[in-house]
């Protein structure tokens, strides 16, 4: 491995990264200040009154009240510093709240993350080997059932069946209410309420996996390398390993990096059905109450997090590929 | 098709009958709810969201608690006395009363905590308009001096959340949020453990003195029978049946209709009405723009309104939780049959496109506008798109969120240029039961509730009826009242409603009241 090669790589990408995210932030500032209303016209239009006097002391207090490309210079100074703003409707500093969340969403979609690549390549890899058979046309029936699902759905329906009907696993939340638990009791207590939100999110990215690897492997299993090898007398096992599935393992990895971040903005869907207190809440509560602040702070975080899962994505390729080149 | 409501019902009708079992956490005496909302922001002042108010009758006292009749009573306080002429006030406090933090609870963290909430309430701007001087006599007395008598001042300072907080606390800005949650009442507020959006808890406030008499609405004692109350956000309602049929939680605060006859037959769980008032249907009009400000124009629409259609949207086969209502919260002792064959009559559609004709209407489009993340809401406003197109309305049916529509409905602006015309929301009982608390029975412009009716003689009324000095003349005012609403419409009523809660029946004690209440509930 060249790990010169791997460090400049690294470096480009970092560049381009950090203008990437302050054109993001830029752009999420400029589009949510384009949505109607804003906090301090739903903050009075709550409390039941919105007269004059009230909007323009709430403006002023939030700093509304001044040029939109004043607020957004200094909005851009402020995430420079690392300072995210406090929410309007919370009273909080924005980057508490999400830290605070953060980790909870980072649980459950790593969780998904890693049981959609692995039951994907795995499901994939066995229709890929079987196809044509029973094996093959039952993956690929379930593949593309939980493709077509919805999550809410998939989700309420795993609540009947394990919580409901079984009784096996817990419905909502993430931590037995009053159990008050520490060390493993409470790795083991959150492990039973993860199973079924991180279940719901990773199902539809498995099948995409599934199908992706399956088609993959069968278009590698044709190409001269492969009967090459077989002709050589090379075990099947190992031709399966090291010819094919390293190689048909590439589209697999691109396409994982892109799907890192949808996995964050779909577990939006996940946290509601299942009461998880992620920041995908956050930012739905806070785009109904127009909290700037706090949808920015998300916006910009979860922007950073795809950017880094996009790094890691090509960091990876040019590790598994050597012909990735870092122009 | 599978529509969502309909899977939701599906869902949640095969788990009812699968398995039940509601459960308390007996060892620990942890009262599992879920709330109607997230606790968003903590200070009762500054926001009036419900469960902001929840968690202020939680963590703070009041001075006055109004009982079942409405009726103001002595809460923190051990009495008070009246000048002869009502221009002075001398409120002592009970003995004992003390902070979460230990320290005294002193007349000067009361002159505080009014000052701050009469910036914000309607009951407390006016008594602080008529307020010449409120004056510390002791640790434990002080007084009100008033420029006219305010003969409502137990209800003002005991049915609208004047929560008396510790004077560094209550000096802060009304219009600020405070950050310190420290109260007297039965509870204290675990900051530490509240993730907004998720959850947030409760201890039980053991230095808490409960007055002797039995708890009534917000009045009496105020007994705690669990260590911890915990609440858990749940956004989902399916998730939320489930969970509460798995006994995971103990309490639900406001399941959906299409869930409740499932939740009743559910073994286990007893769904029950806790709130006596309920709510108040309200279709609001804009009186500043066309074609709205045409007051003949309104009228036209009265004819045609049909109560039960409100009804039949929002309750679907539940229909004994409903009922036709005037201007006054049915309930509430201002609550009258003044006119009210105007609403309850043989509706006239005909009648209604007549009127409409005479009025000078010209076709102007009507922006309606219709919250599609509010289900109640939505149901409303495609009702009173039906009526207003039935008689010949150029209605403009305006889909948007909630959050859309409470900022636009601020908006004076004509409503082919950000503004509105229409739009229905409801209204908390408690709120529309007496002409203080109501706001969209104003007439004073600008600086009213949204549609902004300039109505002197409404004003005139109300003045009236603060001024009142018993109840059968406050009484009389709010008949007047009704009447003149009827004339004037600076609303429709759109009829009374009650939403059930459902919990463990395990569960019993709970006080009745306007927002649901932490004391006094207990497990078998």
């Amino acid at each position: 491995m060249n790990f010169a090669r791997i460090a400049r790589l690294s470096a480009q990408r970092i560049v381009k990264m950090v203008a990437v995210v302050l054109a993001i932030a830029v752009t999420n500032f400029l589009l949510i200040h384009a949505a109607p209303g804003d906090p301090a016209s739903v903050i009075a239009g709550q409390s039941g009154a919105a007269d004059p006097q009230l909007l323009a002391q709430l403006r002023a207090q939030f700093g509304l009240d001044k040029p939109l490309t004043t607020q957004l210079a200094i909005y851009i100074g402020h995430v420079l510093q690392g300072d995210l703003g406090t929410s309007f409707r919370q009273g909080r500093p924005v980057l508490g709240l999400i830290l605070e969340r953060l980790p909870a969403t980072l649980l459950l979609t790593g969780t998904a993350f890693v049981f959609a690549i692995a039951a994907g390549i795995t499901l994939g890899a066995l229709a890929a080997q079987r196809v044509g058979r029973v094996a093959d046309s039952l993956i690929t029936v379930l593949a593309l059932g939980f493709y077509a699902t919805p999550l809410f759905w998939v989700g309420l329906m795993l609540v009947l069946v394990f919580s409901v009907w079984l009784n096996w696993l817990p419905s909502f939340g993430m931590e037995t209410v009053g159990a008050d638990l520490h060390g493993w009791a409470a790795v083991a207590d959150t492990a039973q309420y993860l199973i079924l939100p991180a279940l719901t999110l990773g199902l539809f990215y498995m099948a995409v996996y599934a199908r992706l690897t399956r088609a993959a492997m069968l278009e590698v299993a044709s190409q001269d390398f492969v009967r090459t090898a077989r002709a050589k007398g090379v075990p099947e096992g190992r031709i399966l390993r090291r010819h094919i599935l390293r190689n048909a393992l590439l589209p697999v990895i691109t396409f994982a990096g892109i799907q890192a971040g949808q996995l964050i903005g779909g577990s939006i869907l996940v946290e509601t059905v299942f009461a998880w207190p992620g920041i995908g809440r956050l930012a739905f509560d806070a785009l109904l109450a127009r909290d700037y602040q706090v949808l920015l702070g998300v916006f910009l975080v979860t922007s950073i997090l795809v950017v880094l899962f996009n790094l890691l994505t090509d960091l990876l390729y040019a590790i598994i590929d050597p012909r990735v080149q870092t122009a | 098709m599978i529509s969502r409501r309909s899977l939701l019902t599906a869902a949640a009708a095969t788990s009812a009958a699968a398995l039940a079992r509601p459960a308390i956490g007996q060892s620990t005496r942890v009262l599992r709810y879920v709330p109607q909302a997230n606790l968003a922001n903590p200070d009762p002042i500054w926001t009036t969201a419900t469960v902001a108010l929840l968690h202020g009758y939680m963590v703070w006292d009041t001075l006055y608690g109004i009982d079942a009749g409405l009726i103001g009573r002595p809460q923190m306080l051990e009495g008070a006395d009246t000048s002869s002429d009502g221009l002075l006030w001398t409120m002592k406090l009970r003995d004992g009363l003390l902070w979460h933090d230990g320290e005294k609870v002193l007349s000067r963290d009361c002159i505080a905590s009014i000052q701050r909430w009469g910036k914000r309430d309607g009951f407390g701007q006016r008594l602080l308009g008529q307020t010449a001087e409120m004056k510390v006599v002791d640790d434990r007395t002080f007084t009100i001096r008033l420029t006219k008598p305010f003969p409502v001042m137990p209800y003002a300072l005991g049915a609208n959340g004047c929560f008396i907080m510790p004077e560094r606390i209550a000096k802060t800005d009304a219009f600020t949020q405070i950050t310190e949650y420290v109260g007297s009442g039965p509870f204290r507020f675990l900051r530490d453990e509240w993730v907004s959006g998720a959850s947030a808890a409760w201890a039980k406030n053991e230095k808490y003195v409960p007055r002797q008499e039995p708890a009534s609405y917000f009045a009496g004692g105020k007994v705690v029978h669990f260590d911890r109350v915990e609440w858990k956000i749940m956004p989902d309602p399916a998730t939320a049946a489930a969970a509460l049929q798995r006994g995971e939680v103990d309490w639900w605060e406001n399941p959906i209709a299409d869930l409740l006859p499932l939740l009743r037959k559910a073994p286990g769980i007893k769904v029950e009405v806790l709130d006596p008032l309920g709510a108040l249907g309200v279709l609001a009009v804009n009186h500043t723009q066309a074609p709205f400000d045409n007051p003949k124009l309104l009228q036209a629409i009265l004819p045609a309104l049909n109560q039960h259609d409100y009804l039949d949207a929002v309750l679907g086969d539940q229909q004994s939780l409903g009922q036709v209502a005037g201007f006054f919260i049915p309930g509430s002792p201002f609550a009258s049959d003044v006119d009210m064959d105007k609403i309850t009559g043989k509706r006239d559609v005909a009648l209604a496109k007549k009127l409409v004709a005479e009025s000078g209407y010209k076709g102007e489009p009507i922006v309606l506008m219709s919250p599609s993340d509010q289900p109640q809401l939505t149901a409303m406003a495609q009702v009173t798109d039906a009526l207003f197109k039935s008689i010949g309305l150029n209605s403009q049916y305006t889909s948007m969120d909630w959050g859309t529509l409470v900022s636009r409905r601020a908006s004076h602006a004509p409503s082919n240029a950000g503004g509105w015309n229409s739009f229905c929301t409801t209204w908390g009982g408690l709120n529309v039961s007496n002409p203080g608390a109501h706001f969209p029975l104003r007439g004073n412009g600008d600086g009213g509730w949204f549609g902004w009716p300039t109505d002197p003689q409404m004003e005139a009324l109300r003045d009236k009826w603060f001024d009142a000095p018993d109840l059968p003349a406050q009484q009389a005012v709010c008949r007047d009242m009704q009447r003149l609403a009827f004339q004037h419409l600076p609303f429709f009523p759109t009829g009374q409603w009650f939403t059930p809660t459902a919990h463990s029946d395990k569960l019993s004690g709970f006080v009745k009241a306007g927002y649901m209440l932490f004391w006094g509930v207990q497990s078998a």
